[in-house]
């Protein structure tokens, strides 16, 4: 029996320390900087940060078909040079400009826009991985001309922002399919208009002036006593043509007036952790009908190009999928992600996204870098993985039109909207 | 330091049950052996339901307002057991195990202080090897040493995270895990060990009542990407059973 019970305890003993000596056998944790705050001392440091920051906060990994770690080791050696000859042969902006295009070719997020600065040589590159070589000019000018030569056009309006050195926005009425009714023509030129409500500018009259003709003087609660509404008004033609998106809250009052009922459009989700496949749970994503809408269906076009960007292109899509909507043009530009780029308020909230120094930016802030002796960086891309009700995402593809009318800058020339007139073909013809 | 405590939570459970070893014999002498002696080797079946706690280990650097949380879950367990001497039966089965966890984001937004996050229902099938030591007459003190293997059956979650528009919802989803080859590992291996209390009822029937860890040391992760921050899970099992002894 001793014998028994010394041999028991020298098993358990030994079966201890084997529990506990394969206790010990987990990996250790990363210790990971933050990319929102780090502010970086040389170009490998800068590579690193922001390649890691893209790695864990970049919303579209589980699409993207780049190998992000084969970059890390291809590029690392190319900065560590940089790093080298950093006093003797300072890296200059276009080596710079290459490097950075070269390690983020190809990523699929559209809105990815990145700015990083070089304290060595003072200098800032932007670069734009999605952007497509397929995109063309807008002629803004040669478009309102020819809609203006448009037979029988009447009650025109169009705001023109001096800023930006373009037609903001356009109302007018074009001949219909029955005599003596109309095809109601709204151009938006930007999702701002709950900016343009808000807005203290001296001439906000007239920069309202086509949204109260086309949907009411209560533009930012739907359609109310505008031409949309109106018994001789029969169809309607949105021109999203070179929009480049906005604040999606202004779609429920400019585009969800137009629908019946409320637009199931999707789903949406964030990162939720770490790893590059860490995400929420898809959300519905819904286009919400405004109490004022149309209470009666009429046809509604949609002209949208490669120029229709993100909002825009949610808005094409919910007309595309409106019983007696129609998309004609080109295929949009195929930036579908939603964002929220202000990180200095939002990095926190959402871990999903921008990240850095938001001033860089110039259209967040001054476009200089807050610490300019240390090698800044803002990454601008999509905070929301946006997919529709079959899961599909226009990403890099964009929404496909009905009636697919490709930009003709010779016949814009000659004061021939080939797009605009297919659409009245379509509205006065039905085919 | 995580290490160390393991170690000394192994040798407090191991002093403790020597310590309930002599404690038992004597009791056992004293008790005089109401029931007629088990004989030994023996083969025994059991069955039993347990109350889950998993403790999810995962590094969560910057996010500083984020944590992934233990959670409860419940399984059960069906098992099989050797055993060639009174002191010692080598013990399987099956174990369905719920290794559940919470991820909690912490927002403030406009002086409003809220959360988004998810609940994660993972659900396993583990098959558990273990030598079991008892010690004790009618009333045995059992200490486990083993490993176990397993496979992640299934799981769903649910959750909330920041809707997008002007939609009047909380951005709530609830959705059955889609596992993803590249991610996930549903391959899953440890340590268990662990502490039990059985009572003789006749010579044939057994109660327990088991507090097992199951120390995971596989990632639930696969070895994905060049930056990853391991996933490991930690299970407490309080199960309480009946074990029917065949011969």
């Amino acid at each position: 029996m001793t014998n028994n019970h010394s041999f028991s305890i020298k098993v358990m003993v030994c079966g201890l320390v084997l529990v506990a000596l394969f206790a010990s056998c987990r990996k250790e944790p990363i210790k990971l900087e933050n990319p929102n705050t780090t502010y970086c001392t040389s170009y490998v440091h800068q590579f690193q940060t922001v390649w890691e920051g893209l790695d864990h906060i970049y919303v579209l990994w589980e699409r993207d078909t780049v190998d992000w770690d084969a970059r890390y080791a291809k590029y690392l050696p190319v900065f560590q040079e940089f790093d080298a000859r950093m006093k003797t042969n300072p890296v200059d902006s276009a080596e710079y400009h290459k490097a950075w295009k070269d390690v983020t070719k190809g990523l699929l997020d559209h809105h990815l826009t990145m700015f990083l600065y070089n304290p060595n040589g003072k200098y800032r590159i932007a670069l734009q991985p999605g952007s497509n070589s397929y995109s063309h000019a807008r002629d803004w000018q040669a478009e309102t001309a020819a809609l203006k030569q448009v037979p029988g056009m009447t009650e025109y309006v169009d705001y023109y922002d001096p800023n930006n050195s373009l037609v903001n926005s356009i109302f007018c009425l074009l001949p219909g399919k029955t005599q003596g009714k109309y095809i109601a023509y709204f151009r938006l030129s930007a999702f701002s208009i709950g900016e343009m409500a808000d807005s203290s500018f001296n001439g906000k009259a007239a920069m309202e002036a086509p949204l109260k003709a086309f949907y009411g003087n209560e533009y930012l609660k739907g359609i109310s006593n505008g031409a949309a509404a109106r018994a001789d008004v029969e169809s309607i033609i949105i021109d999203l043509r070179g929009n480049p998106g906005g604040s999606l809250s202004d779609i429920s009052p400019a585009i969800g007036s137009l629908m019946q009922d409320h637009f199931h459009w999707g789903y949406t989700r964030t990162k939720m952790g770490l790893g590059r496949l860490d995400y929420s749970g898809w959300t519905q994503f819904d286009i919400l009908c405004p109490e004022n809408h149309l209470k009666a269906s009429k046809p509604v076009v949609v002209l949208a190009d490669i120029n229709t960007v993100s909002c825009g292109e949610i808005s094409t899509y919910t007309i595309k999928m409106m019983p007696f909507g129609k998309v004609i043009g080109e295929r949009t530009y195929g930036g579908t992600c939603a964002l929220v780029p202000n990180t200095d308020k939002t990095f926190t909230l959402f871990y999903s996204g921008c990240f850095g120094d938001q001033n860089l930016a110039p259209f967040l802030g001054s476009g200089k870098p807050t610490h300019p002796d240390y090698f800044e960086h803002y990454v601008y891309s999509g905070t929301y993985d946006v997919v529709n009700t079959d899961y599909k995402s226009f990403e890099g593809v964009g929404v496909q039109p009905d009636i697919e009318v490709l930009y003709d800058a010779n016949a814009l020339k000659s004061g021939v909207d080939n797009q605009l007139n297919r659409a009245l073909e379509y509205l006065r013809t039905g085919n | 330091m995580k290490h160390r405590i393991i170690i000394f939570a192994v040798l407090l459970l191991a002093g403790g049950c020597l310590s309930a070893q002599n404690n038992g014999t004597a009791a056992a002498k004293a008790d005089g052996d109401t029931l007629a002696a088990p004989t030994f080797p023996r083969w025994s079946v059991g069955a039993g339901i347990g109350l889950n706690i998993n403790v999810p280990d995962v590094e969560t650097a910057y996010m500083t307002n984020v944590a992934y949380n233990p959670s409860f879950g419940l399984g059960a367990n069906l098992s099989v057991a050797y055993q060639p001497y009174k002191w010692l039966a080598v013990r399987s089965g099956i174990h369905f195990v719920p290794k559940n966890y919470t991820y909690l984001h912490s927002i403030t937004v406009e002086n409003q202080e809220g959360s988004v996050g998810s609940n994660t229902n993972c659900n396993y099938l583990d098959v558990p090897v273990m030598a079991d030591f008892s010690i004790g007459g009618k009333v045995r003190w059992h200490l486990f040493l083993g490993g176990y293997v397993g496979y992640w059956l299934n799981g769903n979650r649910n959750g909330a995270a920041f809707p997008l528009g002007n939609r009047n919802d909380d951005g709530s989803f609830a959705e059955n895990y889609v596992f993803n080859s590249t991610r996930d590992n549903r391959f899953d291996a440890g340590i268990i060990f662990g502490t039990g209390l059985g009572i003789a009822c006749s010579r044939v029937v057994d109660i327990n009542i088991d507090l097992l860890n199951l120390y995971g040391l596989t990632d639930v992760q696969k070895n994905y990407m060049r930056q990853l921050n391991p996933h490991y899970n930690t299970t407490f099992v309080l199960q309480a059973g009946v074990t029917i002894n065949l011969q």
